[in-house]
């Protein structure tokens, strides 16, 4: 504990060391590393708030750039860049149902529900200050046991993966408020279309049609863009009415002493949640948002309200993302393994300045190691210093007549598509995703359901079929493995005890509406 | 502006366009085209080497990343671009692989690209975990000889060079070995530091970080001679199969009709590039050794390349991914 203590003080130190920085033929000192930290988290937020323009995309853009910084420096403003990315597609999420990142789709549901009830101001402050608290419980978790944590990571195989996301999947299958019959097709919907492409195990393309954009799949952003951004885009200009409603009681900017009091004990299961999970490599932060959102459902007071705009259902999975990003960190810097495509461009990075990752870093460069573990909670709090300000603006962004909003989102749509591989195709895909998702929802079906079984259908094939090949196709695997056994245990278990009051209490639900 | 002034100076634009081309190559921004995702070491040398060439040209170098269908995709929109020298491709084995990895072949090597100039080269390796048998590659082939198909080897896909590469080696050596297919190297290097499967083939700079850590061992380099990343292990002739070689190589293409003054000025450039200290520096921690050349030597070896693929990929039915 107190090593600990000391190594957060050794990034402290670097982290607010004063450098003399010479601009315009003037030297100043300045805490160059702060500077760096605040250009990150505000350019990332600036990128997240634009739809689809991810971090990805930024990052490398911005690499080059980074060749003529300090190590130190330049790793701090990536980072920066990451979780502010993160922090502003939950903001799009909440204000125009358009998840910017994969681990937002599940706050579209609650926070654009929040907003349509005027409450868009309460749900961005649940978000950032939920985010908050989870940054700062992940730093500290990432400080004190980031080398026995990252051991768990390879204790995980295939079959505990498959054993995994299925508890997973039957866990979040009951994540849509409507009717079960209509989330389950709508899953089975997303695991067909997430088989589009090439099989990784044997190569070949399935439902290509021999288009060569179609052989690596359908990407995620496509479609959650379509299903979300473009459908309700279509629906609202279709309603005039509710629009105008949701445009004109914007109110309240800050929680209420019982907001704050039903978001407590939510932000504090979804960061527990998502600090487990963001450590396992691929997806982590994905399921820890749908895993923290069904988990509150099943828990809360409030499980009634859930769809409707329920300030749990935005505290819960905004805590469990955040959690997931900075755990995310470990394998990284302990092992030097990236968990997704932007820790693999900070692998470039570090590379680059002649710094392996992995577990010596944290010996070799003791400074780099803890500077940017303490940088990463500077920037949370940078964050929140910059979104409580903003989100007054952000919520008068509402106030826009929606006839020059819906252009510009839309707009802003197809740039951050393209701009995911430079593909036109991606943008034409986009758009029938969003006549489809427009027609799901004339049809009362959900899109966060369709979109679980998207990300988590190929990998819950890829594991499964990568375990049957491991054990040359002896099914025993899954249960001989004691991890995995528990997990496919966990997941009978649920299924058994969860499901069957939560579809009692879904008549009862549908009784009410009729 | 009134309109017809406006007409007319747009006129005397493009009329002066053409002048300016044949003035001094280059008059605009260069793209270069990148069949990778960002942050992978392609993408990263395309960055380091395009920063370089930025300076030295005078113009913006721009990095477009057009991932997809095994880099197919990028070829593609190379061979749809004018043949003027602002567009480029940084390419790598996958080249020459897919027109016999896919079917039909999605185009020309002959007839649709040029090359200007190899940049690098990584060689291949077969790594194990550190705490597994097999000590030497010896017992790792006396050890598939005793027990055909059952030992499990990971790449990061099928179709990658790794894949390729631990193919050509089995016939070599004559084993049979059952390969297992990850998303990248990372996953697979992962799960065999995880104990889930003894062996990986992948790119030495991939695994470097774990042998010096000493959870991977590595039991053989799949280069003509030993690498700089891993000086005391043994190259796979050096362990008794001579003449085979496998790396992971990329170099620079252009369209095939672009001219051939235009290619000699770029080749001039990216060799000068790629022989400064800081990008050989650079590249040595993402993409291996620079290996300086003549256009006409990268043609020559994407072609060798072809040939060997082609008939690999036909024996062992191999298929893409």
């Amino acid at each position: 504990m107190e090593s600990m203590f000391s190594n957060l003080g050794v990034g402290l130190t670097a982290v607010l060391a004063i450098e003399p920085y010479t601009i315009f033929n003037q030297t100043l000192s300045l805490p160059m590393n702060i500077v760096y930290c605040v250009l990150g988290a505000f350019i990332g937020t600036l990128i997240g708030v634009l739809p689809g323009l991810g971090p990805v995309a930024t990052i490398a853009m911005l690499l080059p750039a980074t060749f003529t910084l300090p190590p130190l420096g330049g790793l701090i403003m990536l980072s920066g860049i990451y979780y502010g990315a993160q922090y502003g597609g939950s903001t799009t999420a909440i204000l125009v149902n358009l998840p910017g990142e994969t681990s937002s789709v599940v706050t579209c549901i609650d926070g654009y529900q929040m907003a349509r009830r005027g409450r868009a101001g309460v749900a961005l402050t649940t978000a950032a200050l939920g985010s908050f608290f989870a940054g700062c419980v992940g730093t500290l978790l990432l400080a004190a046991f980031a080398p026995p944590l990252a051991e768990l990571a390879f204790k995980f195989g295939p079959a505990e993966y498959f054993s995994l996301i299925m508890l997973g999947l039957f866990g979040a299958i009951a994540l849509s408020s409507g009717s079960l019959l209509k989330s389950i097709a709508m899953v089975c919907l997303g695991l067909l279309g997430g088989i589009v492409g090439t099989d990784v195990s044997s190569g070949v393309s399935r439902f290509a049609f021999d288009i060569p954009e179609l052989a690596d799949g359908i990407g995620f952003v496509v479609v959650a863009m379509g299903v979300f951004g473009f459908a309700e885009v279509i629906s609202n200009l279709e309603q005039k009415e509710t629009r105008e409603i949701f445009t004109k009681e914007v109110s309240g900017m800050f929680p209420s002493k019982e907001d704050f009091k039903r978001m407590v004990a939510p932000v504090l299961r979804g960061t527990a949640l998502g600090s487990v999970l963001g450590i396992l490599p691929g997806g982590g932060a994905v399921l820890a948002a749908f895993g923290a959102y069904a988990l509150e459902k099943k828990v809360s007071k409030n499980s009634a309200e859930f769809g409707k705009g329920a300030i749990e259902g935005v505290a819960a999975p905004e805590s469990a993302n955040n959690a997931a990003a900075q755990t995310s960190f470990i394998p990284l810097l302990t092992l030097g393994l990236p968990a997704n495509a932007v820790m693999a461009l900070m692998v470039g990075a570090m590379t680059i300045h002649n710094i392996q990752p992995g577990p010596l870093v944290m010996t070799t460069n003791p400074t780099l190691f803890w500077g940017l573990i303490v940088s990463m909670w500077v920037g949370n709090l940078m964050l929140v210093v910059l979104n409580l300000p903003l989100i007054g603006i952000w919520v008068k962004l509402l106030t826009v007549p929606y006839r020059y909003l819906y252009p510009a989102i839309l707009v802003f749509c197809c740039i951050g598509v393209f701009t995911i591989s430079n593909s036109s195709f991606d943008v034409l895909l986009t758009a029938g995703f969003g006549f489809l998702g427009y027609v799901f929802f004339r049809l009362g079906c959900e899109g966060a359901p369709l979109l679980l079984g998207f990300v988590l259908g190929p990998m819950l094939e890829e594991h499964f079929r990568r375990a049957l090949l491991l054990s040359h196709g002896d099914f025993s695997v899954f249960v001989t493995r004691p991890l995995s056994l528990s997990l496919l245990l966990v997941t009978a278990v649920l299924v058994v005890i969860v499901t069957l009051p939560s579809i009692k209490s879904k008549r009862v639900e549908a009784f009410h509406e009729e | 502006m009134n309109p017809y002034r406006l007409i007319l100076a747009l006129c005397i634009g493009m009329l002066a366009a053409p002048f300016a081309l044949a003035q001094s190559f280059p008059t605009k921004p260069i793209k270069i085209i990148v069949g990778y995702s960002p942050g992978g070491a392609v993408d990263i040398v395309a960055r380091t080497v395009g920063q370089k060439l930025s300076a030295s040209l005078g113009q913006p170098v721009i990095v477009e990343n057009k991932p997809g269908a095994g880099t197919n995709i990028a070829v593609r929109a190379l061979i749809d671009s004018p043949p003027d020298g602002y567009t480029l491709m940084l390419s790598a084995n996958a080249l020459a692989a897919n027109v016999s990895l896919y079917q039909p072949a999605p185009f020309d090597l002959d007839r649709d690209v040029a090359p200007v100039s190899l940049v690098g080269r990584v060689p291949v390796v077969i790594a194990t975990n550190a705490t597994s048998d097999f000590s030497t590659l010896a017992k790792f082939v006396a050890a598939a000889k005793a027990a055909p198909g059952s030992i499990n080897y990971a790449t990061p896909g099928n179709g990658s060079t790794p894949h390729l590469a631990m193919e050509l080696f089995a016939r070599a050596a004559g084993i049979s070995v059952a390969h297992i297919p990850y998303r990248g190297g990372s996953p697979a290097i992962i799960d065999v530091i995880g104990g889930q499967l003894p062996l990986v083939a992948v790119n030495a700079l991939e695994v470097q970080p774990h042998v010096k850590t000493g959870k991977l061992r590595v039991l053989a380099v799949m280069s003509k001679t030993r690498t700089s990343i891993f000086p005391t292990v043994p190259t796979i002739a050096e362990s008794g199969y001579p003449g085979f070689e496998a790396a992971v190589w990329y170099g620079f293409i252009a369209p095939a009709a672009t001219p051939k003054a235009v290619i000699a000025t770029l080749h001039a450039e990216i060799q000068k590039a790629i022989a400064s200290q800081d990008v050989k520096e650079r590249m040595a921690s993402v993409g291996g050794e620079v290996n300086p050349g003549t256009s006409e030597q990268f043609g020559a070896l994407i072609q060798a390349e072809r040939v060997r693929y082609e008939k690999l990929i036909r024996d062992a039915k191999l298929k893409p991914d």
